[in-house]
């Protein structure tokens, strides 16, 4: 009878530091959990904490179907994304370029746009070119990445019999304006 | 068939009551739903937090009770008993994960006849989950709590100074973290020298005969070094993680497993599909999360299991050096992070092994458990379970060919018996073949075994000698020769290629590629020693393990004495050495499994082998401050810290660039461009990348097509969505290869620029059509 008292006690102590053990565990979870959740902002400035890094991109939305030659008269229609991952909203300067098959560059269009932090804003374009542009170009002066572009078809001038430069060379001249050759 | 405990059994039983063995706490006759409040306690805990996923607290709450409280409960339900407090533990995570894919598996394949179309979702998974543990622990409670009975063990916790090791897998994160965002490498050096600390202290707390200390250290050491990997950049670091948090998405997404009809062998691994996208539903912890913070704390276990089985037979000391020689490789902090189903398949492994020789298992609970462990394995990982279970077969094989030939077949019953060897053959052969059907590893080796025969030796040119030396490792070409090499074969090959004519690509002959960022030395001239010791390490290290072996084996069959090998834990490290042996020679094996891998898997085993010839040298030489040094040589040479002091090619946990970190640390920009790539290139789209910018596409996207590698003039099609990742973008650098050969080559961006439109563009990829 005793025996039996003594080894139910036994039991149930060790049941009842089980149970303390069960519940300091949770506890210790939960802070540690309350605590990363609170000082996340302070551990992601401290660079403790996987923090995403700012930047701009930009593309064309039909990239299968860029123009491939002027249309009558010189036009030519097109549009262009920007997306915005810094974080904040931004107010983007834009600029399109038409390079001729000399390599001159001539800005053609310029303009701003409003994009929402992590949102994207589409920008058409419709302008007429005079006849010769080779290739159109649209860059965000200011930001750190290369401008997009599409080429349309061979200039008229090109003479006939002659090799016509490389496009890497006619651009040569007006990429060291720009900051370099295409990396 | 039962397995009696064997003579030297005393020890190890001493051993594990020294531990702090953890039995229940009932007095055996109460009634049972008193002796579940622990169960429902969490239960209730579990349920109620699921519905708070926004709080950080709650789903780490629901994360850590998902991985302990079915596996107590299982665990009891077996009556399995490991012995030590670690190894129990280690045993009711195992445990947990395989009751959780259980559940997720038959839930995948039932619930949609039942009309639940999602029951990988949150509800449906939770509701059946409860009832798994309910049913568990019904079937368990004879008296005893099984939760509490866990958690009531003897003794009091009091804190020690060597107690702050758990904090080293912390500080290993903030140290990349701090990488990650720009900062200096410091914290991180800081982070292996502790790690190095954490293991001279383990090794002195195995010689003191404090074994939880020994493994807490093991943990934190590993723990603190797969960290550095796995916590590297803002995405998953490593080249298969990639198409394992692929198939995890799609099962995420369906929020249900599907037996892959196309015999995928990584859609068919339940531990990257089913259960990350069971734990990511219920605890609400982005998959992400789970592959790089959770994934690497399972076979961080396995060192501290490698320790507790080498010390069956072995002094504490030389065991804790078997163990932490597994740490130090250098493929465990470096390859480990980016084999998420390996890192799960170690852990049932390692459970396996130690469940075969456990001297507290017997009789039908022992076979519930190998058979549970075995099962767990195959769904977890296909080729650990292959060489797993190629152990076992040849361990029984040999094994009993000795008693024979011994005339002792009728004496002391076998570890690896016949129920074990089929069982293993049979679910692989059911779940490979009959349910998944996954097998091409395995179809593939038998076409090339029938195709060419048996390459004894390794892939390559030369003598035999050069051919061994130089291993089945890649060798390296110009990038000129790359451009040939790849016009040549892709013309050949793929027909419906539209080439851009030779008049136009041999306008852009081949470059090289700038040097990569290079740390410079803080000792002039020291690479070359500096690379010599660590070979020489290295190379001492196997030949111990060799020597290991050999002692292993003469001591099972010709010593008596209390503490020597057991003839069949001896044959089963040959059967795994001679393993080792024939995927480092033979171009055959060596197709159908990475070297590297079968090593560390071996080493979970071989650590009794490396313990005997180790404990021989500590014991006659003296040399155990030698021994640690020499592990701390190699753990700095792993991790790539060496090259601080010698300078090179920096490695990616040292500096934020390197061709480590151009390879596999992705960015934003990177993903978000293969993204739009994706999703703009229509149905008919032929992708064209370098070598590693299928990493970024596979981890960004649902497209599972391996793209065309050969980013090259000659091999380009003219209609291609060419793909150009970060380090082709600031660096100018691509990667490549071809039969083997390895190359990196200046980016033909000009030859682009000519020939394509660029159509996307951000700081770290740009996209040509």
């Amino acid at each position: 009878m005793a025996e039996d008292f003594a080894a139910d006690m036994a039991a149930r102590l060790v049941r009842r530091r089980a149970l303390a053990r069960l519940g300091v565990a949770v506890a210790a979870i939960s802070i540690v959990g309350a605590a990363l959740q609170a000082a996340a902002p302070v551990l992601r400035s401290a660079g403790l904490a996987p923090a995403a890094r700012p930047y701009v991109a930009l593309w064309f939305p039909h990239p299968s179907v860029l123009p491939a030659h002027l249309g009558p008269g010189g036009r030519l229609a097109f549009s262009f994304e920007v997306g915005n991952y810094t974080g904040s909203a931004v107010k983007q300067r834009w600029v399109v370029t038409a390079l001729d098959g000399r390599g001159r560059a001539r800005a053609v269009r310029s303009g701003w746009t409003g994009v929402p932090a992590g949102g994207e804003s589409r920008v058409p374009v419709s302008m007429t070119l005079p006849q010769g542009v080779a290739q159109v170009e649209v860059a965000l002066p200011g930001r750190h990445l290369s401008p997009i572009e599409f080429h349309l078809a061979n200039p008229p001038h090109a003479s006939p019999g002659k090799v016509a430069p490389t496009r890497s060379r006619l651009l040569s001249a007006h990429r060291a304006r720009q900051g370099g050759v295409p990396g | 068939m039962s397995f009696v405990v064997a003579p030297q059994e005393p020890a190890a039983t001493e051993l594990s009551v020294q531990r702090g063995h953890c039995e229940g706490t009932g007095s055996g006759q109460a009634r049972r739903p008193v002796y579940l409040c622990g169960t429902a306690t969490l239960l209730a805990l579990l349920d109620l937090a699921a519905f708070f996923p926004h709080v950080l607290p709650a789903r780490l709450v629901v994360l850590a009770i998902v991985l302990s409280l079915p596996g107590a409960l299982a665990v009891e339900a077996a009556r399995a008993r490991f012995g030590s407090a670690y190894t129990q533990g280690a045993l009711v995570l195992g445990a947990s994960l395989a009751v959780l894919m259980a559940w997720a598996l038959a839930a995948s394949l039932l619930l949609p006849f039942l009309g639940i179309g999602r029951p990988l979702d949150k509800v449906p998974f939770a509701a059946g989950l409860n009832a798994v543990c309910v049913g568990l622990a019904w079937w368990s409670s004879r008296g005893k709590d099984p939760v509490l009975g866990f958690l009531g063990g003897q003794g009091r916790w009091r804190f020690a100074p060597w107690q702050l090791v758990v904090a080293l897998p912390a500080l290993a994160a903030a140290g990349v973290e701090r990488l990650n965002s720009g900062h200096g490498a410091a914290v991180v050096q800081a982070s292996i020298g502790a790690a190095v600390v954490t293991l001279v202290l383990g090794f002195l707390g195995a010689r003191a005969g404090r074994h939880v200390r020994a493994q807490i250290c093991l943990l934190a050491a590993s723990l603190s070094v797969l960290y550095l990997y796995s916590l590297r950049g803002n995405y998953l670091f490593g080249y298969d993680i990639q198409q394992e948090f692929q198939r995890f998405s799609s099962t995420f997404n369906a929020a249900r497993w599907i037996p892959p009809a196309n015999g995928d062998p990584y859609a068919a691994m339940l531990s990257i599909t089913a259960l990350p996208a069971a734990l990511s539903r219920l605890a609400s912890v982005s998959g992400l999360y789970l592959f790089k913070g959770l994934y690497p704390l399972f076979v961080a276990i396995v060192p501290g299991l490698a320790y507790e089985f080498a010390s069956r037979w072995a002094t504490p000391r030389a065991a804790f050096v078997g163990a932490a020689y597994l740490v130090v490789l250098a493929d465990f902090s470096s390859q480990l992070p980016a084999l998420a189903r390996q890192e799960v398949a170690f852990l049932f492994f390692a459970l396996l092994v130690l469940a075969l020789f456990s001297p507290q298992l017997a009789g039908r609970r022992r076979q519930v458990t190998i058979a549970g462990l075995t099962a767990a394995l195959v769904v977890s990982h296909y080729s650990t379970s292959y060489v797993a279970v190629a152990m076992l077969v040849c361990t029984w094989l040999a094994y009993g060919w000795l008693r024979l030939v011994r005339g002792g077949w009728r004496g002391r019953p076998r570890a690896v018996g016949l129920f074990t060897v089929v069982f293993g053959v049979g679910m692989i052969l059911a779940w490979d073949v009959g349910v998944t059907h996954s097998s091409s590893n395995v179809t593939k080796f038998v076409s090339s075994l029938a195709d060419e025969g048996l390459r004894v030796l390794p892939y390559g040119k030369g003598s035999f000698l050069q051919r061994y030396l130089s291993g089945n490792v890649g060798t390296v070409t110009t990038p000129q020769v790359y451009y040939d090499e790849t016009a040549q074969t892709a013309l050949a090959t793929q027909r419906w290629l539209r080439p851009f004519p030779m008049s136009v690509t041999s306008r852009y002959p081949a470059h090289a590629a700038p040097p990569p960022y290079a740390l410079k030395p803080l000792l002039k001239g020291s690479a070359r020693p500096v690379t010599d010791v660590a070979i020489a390490v290295d190379e001492t290290f196997l030949f111990l393990v060799a020597c290991g072996v050999a002692a292993c084996l003469f001591q099972g069959l010709y010593r008596r004495h209390s503490r020597r090998v057991p003839l069949e834990v001896a044959v089963m490290c040959l059967a795994l050495f001679a393993f080792l042996a024939l995927i480092r020679l033979s171009g055959t094996v060596a197709g159908s499994y990475n070297a590297d891998r079968a090593q560390l898997q071996a080493s979970i085993v071989l650590a009794v082998a490396l313990a005997t010839s180790v404990e021989w040298l500590m014991a006659r030489l003296r040399a155990g401050a030698l021994v640690v040094a020499a592990l701390a040589v190699m753990l700095l040479a792993g991790t790539g810290e060496t090259v601080a002091l010698t300078g090179g090619d920096a490695p990616s946990v040292l500096a934020n660039a390197g061709t480590e970190y151009n390879m596999f640390v992705m960015h934003g920009g990177e993903v978000r461009a293969a993204r739009w790539l994706v999703a703009n290139k229509g149905r008919h789209g032929v992708i064209y990348t370098d070598e590693y910018g299928p990493l970024r596409i596979w981890g960004a996207t649902s497209y599972t097509a391996l793209p065309q590698t050969w980013l090259t003039p000659g091999a380009l099609d003219q209609g291609a969505w060419v793909y150009v990742p970060a380090y082709g973008v600031t660096d100018h650098t691509l990667y490549g290869s071809f039969e083997g050969a390895a190359v990196s080559y200046a980016a033909p961006s000009v030859f682009l620029w000519d020939v394509d439109n660029l159509v996307y563009s951000d700081p770290s990829a740009r996209v040509y059509h």
